[in-house]
């Protein structure tokens, strides 16, 4: 009996993701970020969520999610949300381009990445969702959020495109 | 229901254990103070009754409650010293200089004792403390006046503590009883636990004895002893179950036979009646967590923000309508914002402490000190009533000690020496507090030889320590020969030739920066009081921690003070709202010394910085746009506020002042989001995160110009202000 688990689907640029539910605390509309002056380029600011000052990240640049993942309907401001995840006891606030699905899948809709990802490094990919025939990249939100993110995201999308081509 | 198990039962004593600690922290306080005034009376026999018996109460109190938890080196020190006291009581026996050293000493020793038993660390064993302290009571006793025989003898044998004590009470013609208190979960959740019991069975009579034992089943029960004058044959209105209790004989060999008086008999009387009976008699005072305080003050802090979105939203009302519609609602609005702050300072009042409880302890340090270094040194306090939030005292303990140690062991001349200079042999050290507005000012002055510039230079270029360039000459940056290697994340630099050789030249500022610098020492040698090297790196880091400010003045021959200048309180603080390329700022006005409008015609360049001439001297001005790299406005004027002191005097330009008001200050304690120069963030009643900007930091020239710099070479995306007016 595979178990049960629900998880957030969210967009960044064309491309699909989706994290645990458990971890994410909530979803809110994009609001005024104030910015922080001297840090990381992928460090929003800071923002005030009923009286908790709260870091927030542009996942798409955390990611380090070049042109490539351009396009879609990324430019929309009324699409992008802030998703609040709690992390070692610490929230975090993550821009993404859109979030609007909660998913019931089941852990054997997972696909294990291929080899090729462990191979250059990308440990935030926990899996491949397949949910009737949409691709969904699976992310472990925790390991995508520390340490350095060495390969630009879009190419890792495209060699994860290349190889669900493949094996189809 | 079940007995506690174990677990139940260590989170019991964990919780009970906090209490003593902070409870035996009371008594040394009391003690403390109470040997000072002892002091008065060395060498006379006839001393104060009420001074006595407060240390006498001090001790009495650390014995029973360090009995309680079994520290049995504390019970037994605590013991011997009430013994000795008892001495001077009872037989008016002289109060020698060694018996009031043995005290002195004793006070540390318990103080040390209960640290230690707090740590898990080794205990120190303090017989050799209590054989001082017999010897001095065995000659007390053999000194006392003839005609004085009443009491029993003052026992010197700390085992069988228990017998010794309760041949003194039976001595004295007092019932002695033992009581038994196992404590459960549901007592405990009608408020019966130990301190409950403790307080009941003190007003029955003296608490002789108190320990916790280990009952065959596993639990915690504790024992009681309790020595009365009064003949009471039960005490059904006390307690009821819970409680057990059997009065205690002495037989003639010594020991203790035990007469139990048939408990079940004892009729149990509704909780309520005997809780009153408890609560009329007992203290007013309450302790409480800290934790607690701050979340009541984050509390009044959420109600301060929602007070200014009503008032807010009043002045959209005023717009709109009529004046007779609007003004009922401002005048509740004004009358909020008043009792909000009433309210605000009595939690803050709450969480204050007359900061003398750091004081008082320094007359102790100084007079170990003084002895250690054959000084002559008399210590005077003034303002140690002035209160400060308790959050502060246990974090300017140290910082304080490290300046009072300095001043004996660097700054107070031996007494000859003083004595040739025409000076008193004896030395002064004065601390005095004080409170102002916003602010509290913490002054340490000595009499001393003051602060040798020349001796301090020479050290630091001996250990590569050197002075940052700063403030408008930053621009000629020096060689930085092996300063690299010690420099750690600020940036210093070698003196210059002329700056050494001129030891004038060096002002208070730079030569505080340079004693300051970590590693920085004048003693080849380390030494217990001073000279490790780490004090005054620590001292200014703690009080810039705590969002103050360090100055020293000092004068060859003369003296040194120096002055610690701290916010009175962390969480609300008075605030400009500055406005500087599209965004707001908070200023804690406790910070800014001065505002001042300039035409941008007035600001000249001078070696890349810009520079305006204030008072008469040329004043650097950083621009909050550039330190922070915001888009910049041509301007015809701007606003700058003046922050720092002395040679780190800057002014800080902006567009545009708002406002002057109460912000909640937010700690910022995310790494991602903690910089220099932003103390933290508030909001203003519309929901957007407004920074703190930390004008200390910020007026410290190598840090501002490691902000400009950081921004300089990676320019903010330029969307970022854009994407942060998105709902606007």
């Amino acid at each position: 009996m595979a178990i049960k688990r629900q998880v957030v689907v969210f967009r960044i640029g064309p491309e699909e993701f989706a994290m645990d539910i458990g971890l994410a605390r909530e979803i809110v509309e994009m609001r005024p970020v104030t910015p922080v002056p001297e840090t990381r380029d992928y460090v929003e600011g800071v923002m005030n969520l009923r009286g908790n000052l709260i870091p927030v990240l542009d996942l798409r640049k955390r990611l380090r999610a070049g042109d490539r993942l351009k396009g879609g309907s990324s430019g929309r401001m009324s699409e992008k949300r802030i998703i609040i995840v709690t992390l070692d006891g610490k929230q975090l606030g993550l821009i993404v381009d859109a979030a609007s699905e909660v998913i019931r899948i089941t852990d054997d809709m997972i696909e294990p990445p291929p080899e090729v990802i462990a191979e250059i490094g990308v440990e935030y990919i926990a899996g491949l969702l397949n949910v009737s025939g949409r691709f969904i990249t699976m992310l472990d939100t925790a390991k995508a959020l520390q340490g350095e993110v060495a390969l630009e995201l879009g190419e890792v999308m495209s060699l994860l495109a290349s190889r669900a081509q493949a094996s189809l | 229901m079940s007995i506690a198990g174990p677990e139940k039962n260590s989170e019991f004593l964990a919780e009970f254990l906090d209490d003593y600690f902070a409870e035996s922290e009371e008594h040394l306080a009391g003690a403390r103070r109470g040997l000072l005034a002892l002091e008065h009376f060395v060498h006379q026999s006839n001393i104060d009754r009420a001074s006595l018996d407060g240390l006498f109460r001090s001790f009495h109190s650390l014995k029973g409650i360090s009995g309680m938890v079994g520290v049995r080196a504390a019970e037994r020190l605590a013991h011997q010293m009430e013994s000795y006291l008892r001495a001077l009581r009872d037989w008016q026996a002289t109060l020698s200089p060694e018996g009031m050293d043995a005290l002195i000493a004793g006070a540390g020793l318990l103080e040390k004792i209960i640290s230690e038993h707090r740590a898990h660390a080794p205990i120190t064993d303090p017989s050799q403390l209590m054989a001082r302290l017999d010897a001095i009571i065995s000659e007390a006793r053999n000194n006392r006046p003839v005609d004085n025989s009443t009491t029993g003898s003052v026992s010197t044998e700390p085992d069988p503590l228990r017998t010794s004590l309760q041949a003194l009470a039976i001595g004295d013609g007092k019932n002695v009883w033992r009581f038994d208190f196992v404590p459960k979960p549901e007592l405990s959740a009608r408020g019966i636990n130990v301190n409950y019991i403790r307080a009941g069975l003190q007003q029955v009579g003296e608490l002789m004895h108190a320990a916790p034992r280990v009952t065959p089943e596993g639990g915690i029960a504790f024992e009681f002893l309790v020595s009365t004058s009064e003949e009471i044959t039960s005490f059904p209105d006390l307690f009821d179950d819970g409680v057990t209790y059997a009065r205690q004989v002495l037989l003639p060999a010594g020991g203790a036979a035990t007469v139990d008086v048939d408990v079940a008999a004892a009729p149990v009387e509704p909780m309520t009646a005997s809780y009153q009976a408890l609560s009329s008699r007992a203290s007013n005072m309450v302790r409480v967590d800290l934790a607690r305080l701050d979340e009541l003050m984050r509390m009044v802090g959420d109600l301060v923000i929602s007070r200014s979105r009503l008032d807010e939203r009043v002045k959209h009302l005023e717009a709109a309508l009529p004046a007779p519609e609007w003004r009922p609602l401002q005048e509740t609005s004004l009358a909020m914002e008043r009792q909000l702050r009433d309210l605000r300072e009595g939690v803050m009042r709450v969480r204050m402490v007359p900061i003398g409880e750091i004081f008082e302890r320094m007359q102790f340090v100084v007079r170990d000190l003084a002895r250690e270094y054959e000084k002559q040194v008399k210590l005077e306090l003034s303002g140690h009533q002035t209160e400060i939030d308790k959050f502060l005292v246990e974090r300017l303990m140290d910082p304080i000690l490290h300046l009072v140690r300095n001043a004996v062991s660097h700054g107070i001349e031996a007494p000859n020496e003083r004595t040739a200079l025409g000076k008193p042999r004896e030395g002064t050290i004065a601390l005095r507090a004080s409170a102002a507005a916003e602010t509290i000012v913490i002054e340490m002055e000595d009499d001393g030889r003051g602060v040798d510039a020349e001796q301090v230079i020479a050290r630091a270029c001996a250990m590569g320590i050197g002075i940052r360039g700063r403030g408008a000459g930053a621009g000629a940056r020096g060689s930085g020969v092996g300063a690299e290697s010690i420099s750690g994340p600020r940036e210093y630099e070698k003196l210059t030739e002329a700056k050494i050789e001129k030891a004038e030249n060096i002002d208070s500022a730079e030569l505080l920066e340079l004693i300051c610098a970590p590693g920085f020492s004048t003693r080849a040698e380390a030494d217990r009081a001073s000279g490790r090297g780490v004090g005054m790196n620590v001292v200014s880091n703690t009080i810039r921690g705590l969002g103050g400010t360090l100055e020293l003045k000092t004068e060859a021959g003369k003296g040194t003070l120096f002055r610690i200048q701290l916010p009175l309180t962390l969480a609300i603080a008075d605030a400009l709202i500055v406005q500087a390329g599209h965004h707001r700022f908070a200023v804690p006005q406790a910070s800014v010394r001065e505002v001042i409008q300039i035409d941008a015609s007035e600001i000249k360049i001078l070696e890349n910085n810009d520079v305006i001439v204030y008072r008469g001297a040329a004043l650097p001005l950083l621009r909050l746009t550039r330190l922070f790299g915001l888009p910049e406005d041509q301007r015809e004027y701007f606003h700058a506020f003046i922050v720092g002191s002395g040679l780190n005097t800057v002014g800080i330009a902006v567009d545009r002042i708002l406002g002057q008001r109460e912000i909640v200050v937010r700690v910022i304690n995310d790494p991602l989001i903690q910089v220099a120069g932003v103390a933290g963030a508030t909001e203003l009643g519309d929901g957007r995160a407004v920074l703190i900007l930390d004008a200390a930091a910020l007026a410290r020239p190598a840090e501002g110009r490691r902000i400009a710099a950081h921004n300089n070479g990676l320019p903010r995306p330029s969307n970022k202000s854009v994407e942060s007016r998105t709902d606007a």
